[in-house]
């Protein structure tokens, strides 16, 4: 009965409805009306991120978010002095894979939007000066101090990209950046990194709330219609990483407990495999009753936490596993108990019942993400950026529904191997 | 690029081509101005209230976007209502109620949640303790089940208390030594010692805590008598009212005695830094902290507006001067909020250690500017009151806000009109009106304020400021001499 139940409500399966167009400039626009509240998403992904950036300017991609909101040539004011009066949301973030930008406000000022985002896609130099750039680069690496440097364990993503990814792989460093190479930004690179990406054909518009179809194809129009195409700029993606045995890092920080990542590069974002990944993970990690909790925290109470997760990226992706010891256990402890779960869960194999779990609960999450127009405005462009497909939802949803657990442990098998993978262990220093 | 690639060009040729006459310049390109566009008309969604039991209200407000339901049951009973010695008794007694129900293990309630596409959550705070669910809509009745189970059978197994323990013993020691959570547990020391907000579980009150303890703080303090159940999402009175009649419709007891709400900390005489050293920090965490007043006093409204216009948002005064100008952080903001003791304001940032000194400077400044030469403009204040009114339609988009002002308004004692009034209320702020309130609370001679960081960096350059630098452990105990 109750799978009959589970069946009903997904039988109103997630979708969101859109159209979608494309300027003479090659400015990809998606409409997406939504009238249940009297508010306009404007959501812009630039094909750019920190994957991106040339030797010696890492951070970059970051750091020219943050100029995006220091003024433009028509508009030379800081992004948030017109709008935050309004009562507008917004914000932006930078990737390995891409950056986004996004304002929500009132309805009847879609216009504005609209102006200051073609403004500062077309014309965002102009307004540029060396005090701008100065300033954001303190702003960015006190980022990095609040963010990476301070808290705790803040480095272990820093050093997990490094110890995967080798040098000169466009996943090497992550997206904050390196301090000195932050510091070494001029204006020409923020001109020349301008011209190169910051295209109208490099980039994807979504408007998701409250507007006339018509009246935002004509806003639309006049405002990102004299943003001048460039030439296509073309990324370089390097062939996938491979572990041919295993590696061992470890780091003392100032941290109170031993802290232990395993990782293992798998396929990138949408790639056979990837969804499988989502759902052995939630096998292994997710609710007290999965394989990871059951015995590290609970039975064998070696751990605080345990977790599991398919990080999906653009290029390739990473499967990580980690745990926190507790007091008066080690990070080696933690190894040799997650090593025998794998090894035992290998074994077995994931259930049809723990497959079915979570794929619920990715669909659940799905109507998590469709239930704010920024929400929607973000998931349409995420799938028009990296699929050409605003409406590829469907498919994705398609993955997991497809997902057996005879699929979910062929990929365990294929891409989880005990002895090719790397271990990176965070603990305190020597008193 | 285009023009290097013309000069190139031209340097390789062998002879100059003739020289044609320059085009005419294009035009400049001016965008037209962005003009508004017809304004919509918002109507907030309204609170359908019902009752089960003999006196427990129920309040839904309906959102059919997604078949999504979320349930809570708000108590009013607070986390102080446990032993002194005791400290974390209500806490852990709603943190063990999913470890254990009915015939289910934690393990089993855990994978049932799951299987149902559900989740459930229960906690106890100060100001009051709640149980959530939420989950889809056709799978409301098994997830009321078990939360019905959760509830009204919790088991509270020994052994799950005993791992429960051990994982808060561990959470302590990490809130003693992440800087962030360091200056929220010192300040909460400096501001309450060990009533309210400072009655925190130690080592030591944690070992005392037993089974039977658990037991009886369920039996005595938990029931719907006096409780409040908000409803959100696919889901409408109609519906869910007998859903939680059949259940829960005869779950009570004798009302507890309520307890008397706490009074607000007196401010220091003069304005002391706390400090924390934690050597080797590139960044000193920032916190300041002050009670004043009440959320129903007249001028609440028109200080939030003021706080808004000084840092309570991106371009406010403090966040551009501090990030936008002088770049010593990555964000420096303050805030307004209130609890049983009442309104209370804070500062909070996270700054570059060899600037910490001159943040502190710089905040100080706007703090005095404001009350001297600097006082709010007209148009900070219509920026600030068009940011807070502009943005309210969209914080209905999710039932969660306007369930949350019920809440609020029921537990704190505020007025029918808060919501209602809302518009009114924050719409009718001058910059007078703001200035006053603002002067009348914020006096930058009395803050507490606590300091996470490089104390060899710091210290030396805060004292220079003149003010009082007190040496304070994780505890927020003073330690050493001055």
């Amino acid at each position: 009965m109750l799978t009959l139940a589970l069946n009903s409500a997904f039988a109103s399966a997630p979708s969101i409805p859109f159209s979608k167009y494309e300027l003479p400039n090659g400015l990809d626009v998606t409409l997406s009306p939504d009238h249940s509240v009297p508010f306009v998403c404007v959501n812009v992904w630039y094909d750019v991120g920190s994957k991106d950036e040339v030797a010696g300017r890492s951070g970059f991609a970051h750091l020219f978010e943050h100029l995006m909101f220091n003024g433009s040539k028509h508009a030379d004011v800081d992004f948030f002095t017109p709008l935050q009066p309004l009562g507008a949301r917004l914000n932006g973030s930078t990737n390995l894979d891409r950056t986004n930008y996004y304002e929500c406000l009132p309805a009847e000022q879609l216009p504005l939007a609209l102006f200051l985002e073609a403004d500062r896609m077309g014309w965002l130099t102009e307004a540029l000066t060396p005090e701008k750039l100065s300033n954001q680069k303190e702003v960015v690496r006190n980022e990095r101090r609040q963010n990476y440097d301070n808290p705790p364990y803040g480095h272990a993503w820093l050093e997990l990209l490094a110890n995967t990814f080798p040098v000169g792989h466009p996943y090497h460093i992550a997206t904050i950046g390196k301090h000195e190479e932050i510091d070494a930004a001029s204006l020409e690179d923020v001109k020349a990194f301008f011209h190169k990406w910051y295209l109208p054909n490099n980039a994807s518009l979504v408007l998701s709330g409250d507007f006339d179809e018509a009246e935002a194809k004509a806003l639309v129009e006049r405002y990102f219609g004299p943003v001048a195409r460039g030439p296509q700029p073309e990324h370089v993606r390097p062939a996938p990483v491979v572990f041919t045995e295993e590696k061992r890092a470890r780091f003392t920080d100032k941290v109170p407990f031993e802290k232990v990542w395993m990782v293992w590069p798998t396929p990138a974002l949408f790639e056979p495999g990837d969804a499988d990944l989502d759902l052995l993970a939630s096998a292994l990690a997710a609710g007290k009753e999965s394989r990871l909790y059951t015995a590290l925290v609970h039975d064998l109470q070696l751990a605080q936490d345990v977790t599991a997760y398919q990080g999906s990226q653009a290029w390739q992706s990473t499967f990580v596993i980690s745990a926190t010891a507790s007091e008066g256990h080690t990070g080696d402890e933690l190894v040799a108990a997650i090593d025998k779960v794998l090894a035992e869960a290998k074994l077995a194999g994931v259930t049809d019942a723990e497959v079915e779990v979570g794929r619920t609960a990715y669909e659940v999450q799905f109507f998590g993400n469709l239930s704010s127009i920024q929400g929607k405005a973000d998931l349409l462009n995420s799938y028009n950026t990296r699929t050409g497909d605003p409406g590829y939802l469907s498919k994705d949803l398609g993955r997991y529904k497809s997902a057996t657990a005879a699929t979910v442990n062929a990929a365990f098998a294929e891409w989880l191997p005990p002895d090719k993978r790397l271990v990176v262990t965070f603990g305190p220093e020597a008193k | 690029m285009r023009p290097i690639f013309l000069l190139l060009l031209a340097a390789c040729a062998p002879k100059p081509a003739p020289v044609a006459p320059p085009p005419p310049p294009e035009p400049e390109y001016v965008p037209a101005t962005p003009t508004p566009l017809q304004t919509r008309l918002f109507v907030p969604p309204t609170v359908s209230w019902g009752q089960i039991g003999s006196d427990t209200r129920v309040a839904v407000v309906e959102n059919h976007e997604v078949p999504l339901v979320s349930l809570s049951i708000e108590f009013p009973v607070r986390a102080t209502a446990s032993p002194k010695d005791k400290a974390g008794l209500a806490e852990a007694t709603m943190d063990m109620l999913n470890e254990g129900a009915g015939s289910r293990d934690s393990a089993q309630i855990s994978a049932e949640l799951r299987r149902l596409g559900a989740s459930l959550g229960s906690s106890a705070g100060f100001d009051g303790a709640s149980v959530s669910i939420s989950c889809l809509r056709d799978t409301l009745e098994p997830t009321l089940d078990l939360l019905t189970d959760v509830l009204t059978k919790p088991t509270f197994p020994t052994k799950e208390w005993d791992l429960r323990r051990s994982l808060w013993l561990d959470d302590i020691k990490d809130s003693r030594n992440t800087p962030n959570r360091i200056a929220e547990r010192v300040m909460t020391h400096l501001l309450w010692g060990p009533s309210y907000r400072g009655m925190e579980a130690t080592e030591a009150s944690l070992a005392k805590i037993t089974i039977k303890d658990m037991k009886a703080w369920h039996k005595a303090n938990l029931s719907l008598t006096g409780a409040l159940v908000l409803v959100g999402g696919d889901i409408t009175l109609a519906e869910v009212a007998p859903f939680l009649e059949s259940r829960l419709g005869k779950w009570t007891v004798k009302a507890a005695k309520a307890e008397p709400r706490p009074t607000a900390p007196v401010a220091p005489a003069k304005t002391t830094v706390y400090l924390v050293d934690k050597p080797g920090s590139p960044q000193s965490v920032v916190r300041a902290s002050a009670y004043m007043g009440l959320p129903t006093d007249p001028d609440y409204a028109a200080f939030t507006i003021g706080n808004m216009a000084m840092g309570g948002q991106f371009a406010s005064r403090i966040n551009m001067n501090l990030r936008e100008s002088k770049g010593y952080t990555y964000g420096a903001r303050t805030s307004v909020s209130y609890d049983l003791a009442g309104a209370s304001w804070g500062f909070s940032s996270g700054i570059h250690s060899e600037k910490t000194a001159l943040a502190l400077t710089e905040l100080f400044k706007e703090l005095r500017e404001v009350e001297a030469d600097r006082p709010l403009t007209d148009k900070e204040v219509a920026d600030a009151r068009g940011a807070l009114l502009g943005g309210w339609p969209l914080r209905f988009e999710s039932p969660d806000y306007l369930l949350g002002q019920v809440d609020v308004m029921r537990t704190y004692g505020l007025p029918d009109d808060w919501v209602s009034g809302y518009m009114t209320r924050f719409g009718a702020v001058t910059a007078a009106d703001a200035q006053k309130a603002w002067s009348a609370r914020i006096d930058p001679d009395r803050l507490t304020f606590v300091v996470v960081g490089d104390a060899a960096v710091i210290r030396p350059e805060i004292e220079k400021l003149g003010l009082v630098v007190v040496a304070v452990d994780v505890d927020g105990n003073a330690i050493g001499g001055k």
